[in-house]
């Protein structure tokens, strides 16, 4: 069996894809081994980590379920309690099955003893009847439940650290072997690679050889040598290659041997055929006249003036179709050839010198067209030494003449245009301008006349000469030339101005167009024409039309610069009506600008006044929101408050809560922050409070109120999460003032301080409770503070706005000035001593803007004589309910018990309340009947009070017109009427905004009991 | 409110038939008035009945005796209690009304 090729190379491979199988199956096999070993290490001190994590959760529990007992939530405290043990035993039995680690058994026992321990103390704990002191001796004692829980938050520490040791260890232990096994496998492959590399070696040298061979011949044969082989003989695919290209290099030395025969065969016969041709070439020669073929023109002509003889050229050059005909026609060149006959005698006269060079003269061409040409020529003598004839050559120098005088009129024309250039820069008005340039374009460039005509878009489409210049002679006031499209708008200047294009009249004597002026023209010497339009955007506004003298006048080049001139014509008149209409335009923009300018101090001031409506309406919001009006006519407590808002809406808030037992509770804070979003979060913060009553309320005892530091507690647990996620917080004092016991119970977190004035001592003091502010601290439980006080005490629960005022120097107007400033104002009621307080802030902080609002709160205790009976009573605003308002006062002052007033008074205060009732009823509510009428009585000891309060338009005492008392009047006598029958009457506004009609009638004894 | 008239001669004396007069009832107390005054230019108003009285039952009292006033007729009123009589003097009406003790006082009024 021959091998072939592709064996040989497959079996070279073979052996190196076994030995990377083995390698494969061996890599993989270790590190399978390697992975199951950490694998089942790591599973089993995992699941102990997790157990000792979710442990150690509910014990946590369980230790906040003992505070949340504290705490005084006894019921939610025993279910966490007792949910939290199971989860918590749970956890320990996974923990006990699963002992793996050295050490770890005996630390489980140690954490089994401490939890029976815990358990048992819990279990006690709970035993011990809810609010027990018990209970707090037994959670804080040392190897109390405190002390337990710390024990196993220890315990439970120690078997995780075992077994993230132990994970750690068997972590080491496996980036080991990862590591041997990792130098183990490069070094196979390393091996491989050898390997591989050498059966490569072997099997390219085996097969690359007799290609190198072939190859080598191939680049002989290409470059010539065909007496190259290839010895290479063997029986594969190669052998049989290099056996075919050896008969092909045979076959083309053959096919070359041939073609160079025939070669050299046509080489041969080339050369005979040219010589042949240079032979035939040279007679040709011999025969041909330089005569003939001369270009220029060559003449021999007698003195008389007949030619000799002309060459072919000569004739063309007059017009003529032969020599001959030209020799025939002519016989007297002076008069038939020059068009100045005695230019032939200056010719002759020149020849007398024997020859002349460079004469120019003009000659007439047979069509009587004239050219110019310039002879060279000599005079053949004859032996007698006179002109036998004269013998020269002619050359037409027209055209050279043409350029010559086109390059004149352009050099002009180039004159005219620069000129025209420069003088626009100079100009200042339109017309004037026009009339230099047309002056220029004549006297510059040379031309007969020259005129501007503006395109008027009046009925006949004339064209209005607006500047001209040259030889006129009243031909422009006589041509009546338009641009529509009639036979006097037909001339170059109509025709342009309509077709926006340059036109031309070469020659005004035979141009139909030009017949209605033609006359005129020509006795004024224009013989040619051309109109320019004046293009301004595309549009032709006018054009400008050029007189010449001679025909023909206007080359191309010519026809360009003039065009060139035109464009920068109409360009100027844009720029100067640019120039006059910027100039305008800049008169017109002056105006502008001080009109805007009176507009912007208007908008300037319009801004002003809306930012201060703004500002306004934010501190109304604010009002609304925020702050609560100071409850009224409380007996024994006199409330008020005030805000001085600065530039900002801020979150400041105050809020009052008056409870039945003449407790009034005051809530003040500030939220961190400005604008909006602070005041949005303190209307939220503030919500929270009634809610915290409401709920606590709920579940309280009837006639108990529940304490301060836990309605704080409660909405804070509310609030706390959302402040701290906003990342705000909120400064606050919550006192509750109790008349009867005489006692403030204040929670101050963070607040700046409760100012407490005492009347018995005229001290001052600030009290500041040591609770973190609202949103700080989550689960914070609050801490409260007792203050007795006496009557004529005053408290003032103030911002940082107050304090933190700042003079121009920056010096903050400080505790101490307020101080000072509430000693001052100790006698005065606190209306009166907030406002003080806010103009001594306010004069403090005088050339500086307040940074801050000002918000104070005053309350001062004052001596009350508690009412010796209440009631109330609600009514519909119906007049069928008066009878109900005066039996209700009636069943109030005289009721089985008791006679608070005497028959007459009853009856006059049972008048007074039936007449105001009535008034509500009718102006008020203006006779609705759905609305609602609230009815207090309160009596005291020398006194009844009946209090009506409505939501109806407010009483306007003022627009009472005195009742007629002569009976010319049926009604009108109402407000007389109660204001005769009792003794004092008050119109007000309660702290809910309704309208207080308030009704006094004295006893005339004062009851002893 | 039903009224009981009783025909004295010419003079029509009507027995308020209510103990309160107020805003309430003031404008029923006219309506069923003007029957009366209608036929009549002597009426006498027994208020004995009365316990209480406010500016509109005075108010309707007024309109009774201007329409009596307006055809030359005249109201007189009688049996009025301290309390409403205190609540006329309030306002001066015991000036406007002419206010006797008795049916027969009034009755002998008109005569007179």
């Amino acid at each position: 069996m021959t091998l072939t090729l592709r064996r040989r190379v497959l079996l070279t491979q073979l052996p190196l894809a076994l030995l990377l199988v083995v390698l494969g199956a061996g890599g993989t096999l270790l590190l399978d081994r390697l992975g199951s070993g950490i694998d089942a290490i790591l599973h089993e001190n995992y699941d102990s980590v997790v157990a000792m994590q979710r442990l150690n959760r509910a014990l946590d529990d369980i230790d906040s379920s003992f505070q949340l007992a504290l705490a005084g939530r006894e019921a939610a405290a025993r279910t966490q309690y007792r949910e939290s043990w199971r989860s918590y035993r749970e956890n320990l039995r996974i923990e006990q099955a699963n002992i793996t680690v050295i050490g770890e058994a005996e630390a489980v026992a140690k954490l089994t003893a401490l939890t029976d321990r815990y358990q048992h103390e819990g279990d006690t704990f709970y035993g011990e009847p809810a609010g027990a002191p018990a209970r707090s001796t037994r959670y804080f004692a040392p190897s109390g439940l405190l002390d337990l829980f710390t024990q196993i938050k220890d315990a439970r520490w120690l078997i995780v650290q075992l077994n993230e040791a132990n994970m750690e260890q068997a972590s080491h232990d496996a980036k080991a072997a990862a590591a041997r096994s990792h130098t183990w496998l490069v070094a196979m492959l390393a091996a491989t690679a050898i390997l591989a590399a050498f059966a490569g070696w072997r099997t390219v040298r085996a097969t690359l050889a007799p290609i190198v061979a072939i190859t080598r011949s191939a680049t002989a044969i290409s470059s010539g040598d065909l007496d190259r082989t290839v010895s290479y003989s063997s029986p594969d695919e190669l052998g049989k290659l290099a056996h075919t290209f050896n008969e092909m290099v045979e076959q083309l030395r053959v096919s070359r041997q041939a073609v160079e025969q025939r070669a050299a065969q046509l080489l041969d016969a080339n050369d005979r055929l040219a010589a042949q041709v240079r032979e035939r070439e040279r007679a040709e020669r011999k025969y041909r006249s330089i005569f003939e073929n001369a270009i220029v023109g060559i003449f021999q002509t007698t003195p008389a003036g007949a030619y000799i003889d002309v060459n072919p050229a000569m004739a063309h050059m007059l017009g003529y179709a032969s020599a001959g005909e030209l020799m025939s026609a002519v016989h007297d060149i002076g008069r038939q050839i020059y068009a100045d006959p005695a230019r032939r005698v200056d010719f002759m006269r020149a020849l007398r010198d024997g020859a002349v060079s460079g004469f120019e003269a003009e000659y007439v061409c047979k069509d009587r067209t004239t050219i110019w040409i310039t002879l060279t020529a000599r005079a053949v003598r004859d032996e007698a030494g006179s002109d036998a004839f004269y013998e020269g050559f002619a050359v037409d120098i027209t055209a050279r003449r043409r350029a010559e005088q086109d390059l004149r009129r352009l050099n002009r024309a180039y004159r005219a245009l620069s000129s025209c250039n420069q003088s626009l820069i100079r100009a200042d008005a339109e017309p004037a301008w026009l009339q230099e340039v047309c002056r220029m374009i004549v006297e510059e460039a040379g031309y007969r006349m020259c005129w501007v005509g503006y395109a008027e878009h009046d009925e006949g489409k004339t064209v209005r000469t607006v500047a001209q210049a040259g030889f006129d002679a009243g031909y422009l006031e006589n041509a009546r030339i338009t641009w529509a499209d009639t036979e006097r708008g037909r001339g170059p200047t109509g025709t342009c101005i309509r077709t926006r294009e340059t036109a031309t009249s070469w020659s005004i004597a035979g141009d139909p167009r030009l017949a209605p002026w033609r006359a005129e023209a020509l006795k004024r010497g224009f013989a040619s024409s051309i109109a320019l339009p004046l293009l301004v955007e595309a549009d032709a506004i006018g054009a400008l039309t050029i007189y010449a003298a001679e025909p023909d006048a206007f080359g191309d080049d010519e026809v360009r610069l003039l065009t060139e001139l035109t464009g920068d014509l109409a360009y100027g008149i844009t720029t100067l009506r640019t120039r006059a209409e910027r100039m305008r335009a800049q008169g017109d923009l002056r105006a502008l600008n001080a009109e805007l300018e009176q507009r912007v101090v208007a908008r300037t001031t319009e801004l002003h006044a809306a930012r201060e409506r703004e500002v306004e309406t934010g501190f109304k919001i604010q009002n609304m929101l925020l702050l609560d009006k100071p409850p009224r006519d409380l007996p024994g407590i006199d409330v008020a408050a005030l805000t001085v808002p600065s530039q900002q809406i801020s979150g400041d808030f105050y809020g009052f809560l008056l409870h039945e037992n003449h407790c009034l509770d005051v809530v003040i804070a500030d939220v961190m922050g400005k604008g909006i979003p602070a005041a949005l979060l303190g209307a939220a913060a503030k919500s929270h409070f009634p809610e915290a009553m409401w709920h606590l309320m709920s579940t309280a005892a009837p006639g108990e109120l529940p304490a301060p530091r836990d309605l704080v507690t409660l909405a804070h647990t509310h609030m706390a999460r959302e402040l701290i996620e906003l990342e705000s917080f909120v400064t606050l004092c919550y006192a509750r003032i109790d008349r009867r016991a005489r006692c403030l119970e204040l929670v101050d977190c963070g607040h700046t301080g409760t100012l407490h004035l005492q009347a018995r001592t005229g001290r001052c003091l600030i009290i500041h409770g040591s609770n973190a502010p609202l949103g700080v601290i989550e689960g914070e439980i609050f801490d409260q503070l007792s203050v007795p006080f006496d009557t004529g005490d005053v408290f003032l629960f103030y911002s940082d706005g107050v304090t933190e005022a700042r003079d121009e120097h920056g010096e903050l107007f400080g505790a101490q000035r307020l101080i000072e400033c509430v000693q001052r104002n100790a006698a005065v009621p606190p209306v009166a001593l907030i406002e003080a307080v806010r103009d001594a802030a306010v004069a403090f902080s005088r050339s500086s803007p307040l940074r801050d609002d000002l918000t104070c709160v005053a309350i001062k205790v004052v001596d009350f004589e508690p009412p010796l009976a209440c009631a109330e009573l609600e009514l519909v605003s119906e007049l069928t309910e008066l009878r109900r308002a005066r039996d209700f006062v009636r069943g109030f002052c005289a009721g089985p018990s008791r006679a608070l007033l005497d028959e007459d008074e009853l009856a006059a205060l049972e008048l007074a309340v039936d007449e105001a009732v009535s008034n509500i009823i009718k102006h008020a509510y203006g006779g609705r009947s759905d609305q609602r009428i609230h009815v207090s009585a309160a009596a005291y000891r020398g006194h009844v009070a009946v209090r009506l309060r409505h939501v109806g338009t407010p009483f306007d005492r003022l627009a009472v017109v005195p009742p007629a008392l002569d009976g010319s009047r049926e009604s009108g006598f109402g407000v007389y009427l109660i204001e005769s029958s009792v003794d004092a009457v008050r119109y007000g506004r309660d702290e809910l905004g309704r309208n207080c009609i308030d009704l006094e009638k004295r006893r005339r004894a004062k009851l002893t009991s | 409110m039903e009224m009981m008239i009783e025909e004295l001669g010419d003079v029509g004396v009507v027995v308020l038939p209510i103990a309160e007069l107020d805003a309430g009832n003031a404008a029923d107390f006219k309506r069923d008035m003007a029957p009366i005054l209608e036929t009549r230019t002597k009426v006498a108003l027994d208020l004995a009945m009365l316990r209480f009285v406010d500016s509109s039952g005075l108010g309707a009292f007024l309109s009774c005796l201007r329409k009596l006033n307006g055809k030359g007729g005249d109201l007189k009123l009688f049996g009025m209690s301290k309390a409403v009589r205190a609540v006329f003097e309030l306002v001066r009406m015991h000036r406007v009304f002419e206010i006797c003790a008795t049916k027969e006082d009034a009755v002998r009024a008109f005569a007179a």
